[in-house]
């Protein structure tokens, strides 16, 4: 027998039983402390992200430019057919925009009579990608590409175009976890935005796929609250900024209990396609300490 | 040694990228490949208990710091899925592809149903029927369906690259006349 084999052997001297139960006692201990948040998970996403989300990011960029390439050869009569179209939708819309510019100098005027904070301002955002999905095809959680040392902390708010995306639950050098309003444990405080009146929108896979999300506890006595009403982050949630557009009512059914309202929401946001959102980098805590 | 731990590692960064870039690229809905249970079930069973303890480990670690709330979880889902194949390293036959191929299945089953338990039900989803259509089901047959492609490549550059060399080859004789002759006492 050689004496590396003999190494070997010897080096197998500790039954992989008491490995094992070494590694499950490790586990427990790292679990207790890390769950609640005493300890961060620090020093392991900085070594992970440096190796993986490099490779992420480039990985995504090349799919994202084959996916947008195979797009363009297949939609090129589609396209030109919508451009069309489109055309003759911002024709509509400017003269929209104009008569909404009147209203809104009208607005600011009137506001600045009755002395009004501005209500709905527009927060300062950074621009992300996404450059890793959890699983399968609906985000319920994603990894972008910016992370602490890009100015990214935990709880900022995320939105894809118009639309809330989620939150951002986890933060490392140069990456973040995003967890989005359709996972399943996700319940956000809102409201209706012409009745003010507040609701509960809670996350779904299983109603996602039919472009979905339920929200539950609206309290609307005088059925003022309509099908297509738009939906917006409310003023009293504790870590989403107010007046974020979530989506628009799409049913509404009284409770049993003849009190509350619940129903369905179309969001605002295409959670099956989320390549670019925009990070809100300003905090719901640092927002209630100006406004106070 | 050192051939086996660079295939361990290459094998898991490449199965992380392909399953958070590019699987979500597949319309598959709700479910995709779990690759990384994949890894560390064919290391397991091709290495035994030590090496599928530590590429679950590894798996673990990385879905760990990446997708959950903290440390240990998956960690823990991993290693003891990585050592319970590795037990059985001791029926590893290099033209058999069934057993592996059950173990994967069987493996994947078990994951899948803890992970019921631990991300719906604890969240007060009860929804089964839901999550067996849309997530468990095809998820189960995506995930033995790559393995009947990625088990035998796996197994190519096991046998062929890792461990050609004299004295891993000699002790894969020794091995293998051991259990010829434990099967024989049987």
């Amino acid at each position: 027998m050689s004496p590396v084999v003999k190494k070997k052997a010897e080096k197998k001297k500790i039954p992989p039983k008491y490995a094992l139960l070494a590694v499950t006692v490790l586990c427990i201990i790292l679990m207790a402390l890390t769950y609640n948040g005493k300890i961060g998970v620090g020093p392991g996403s900085a070594i992970a992200g440096a190796v993986l989300v490099p490779l992420q990011k480039g990985l995504t960029s090349v799919c994202n430019d084959l996916v947008e390439e195979a797009g363009r050869r297949r939609n090129l009569d589609e396209m030109i057919e919508e451009n069309k179209k489109l055309q003759e939708e911002i024709d509509t819309l400017q003269a929209e925009n104009a008569r909404l510019m009147q209203d809104r100098y009208e607005l600011t005027e009137l506001r600045a009579l009755y002395e009004l904070d501005q209500a709905y301002e527009d927060y300062d955002t950074v621009g992300a990608r996404v450059i890793g999905a959890d699983s399968g095809s609906w985000f319920d959680s994603f990894i972008i590409d910016k992370g602490s040392e890009d100015g990214i902390e935990v709880n900022m708010n995320v939105m894809a175009g118009a639309g809330l995306v989620g939150i951002v639950s986890s933060t490392g050098p140069h990456w973040a976890r995003v967890n989005t309003i359709i996972a399943d444990n996700s319940n956000v405080s809102a409201m209706v935005l012409h009745t003010q009146d507040h609701l509960i929108v809670s996350g779904s896979m299983q109603l996602i796929e039919q472009g979905r999300i339920s929200y539950s506890q609206l309290i609307d006595d005088d059925s003022q609250v309509q099908k297509g009403d738009k939906v917006v982050t409310s003023n009293i949630s504790d870590k989403y900024l107010p007046g974020i557009l979530i989506g628009y009512i799409s049913s509404i059914n009284l409770d049993s209990n003849q009190l509350t309202k619940s129903g369905l929401l179309a969001p605002v946001a295409d959670f099956e396609h989320l390549s670019q959102v925009l990070i809100i980098t300003r905090m719901k805590e640092s927002y209630d300490q100006t406004k106070h | 040694m050192i051939k086996r731990s660079i295939s361990t590692i290459l094998s898991i960064v490449i199965a992380f990228l392909i399953q958070t870039c590019l699987l979500r690229y597949l319309p598959t809905g709700r479910a995709t490949i779990d690759l990384l249970l994949l890894i560390t079930c064919i290391y397991g069973y091709m290495r035994g208990e030590y090496a599928g303890l530590i590429t679950g480990m590894l798996c673990g670690l990385t879905l760990d710091i990446f997708y959950s709330g903290g440390l240990g979880l998956y960690t823990l889902i991993y290693v003891y899925t990585g050592y319970l194949n590795g037990l059985c390293n001791r029926f590893f036959e290099e033209n058999d592809f069934k057993k592996p191929l059950a173990l994967i299945f069987f493996s994947e089953l078990a994951y899948l149903l803890l992970y019921f338990l631990l991300f719906y039900v604890f969240n007060n989803n009860f929804n089964f029927s839901d999550y067996a259509q849309k997530r468990m089901l095809p998820e189960l047959l995506l995930t033995c369906v790559s393995a009947v492609v990625i088990y035998p490549l796996l197994l190519l550059l096991e046998v062929r690259v890792i461990n050609y060399d004299p004295e891993e080859e000699e002790r894969n004789k020794r091995n293998l006349a051991r259990s010829v002759e434990r099967e024989v006492k049987g």
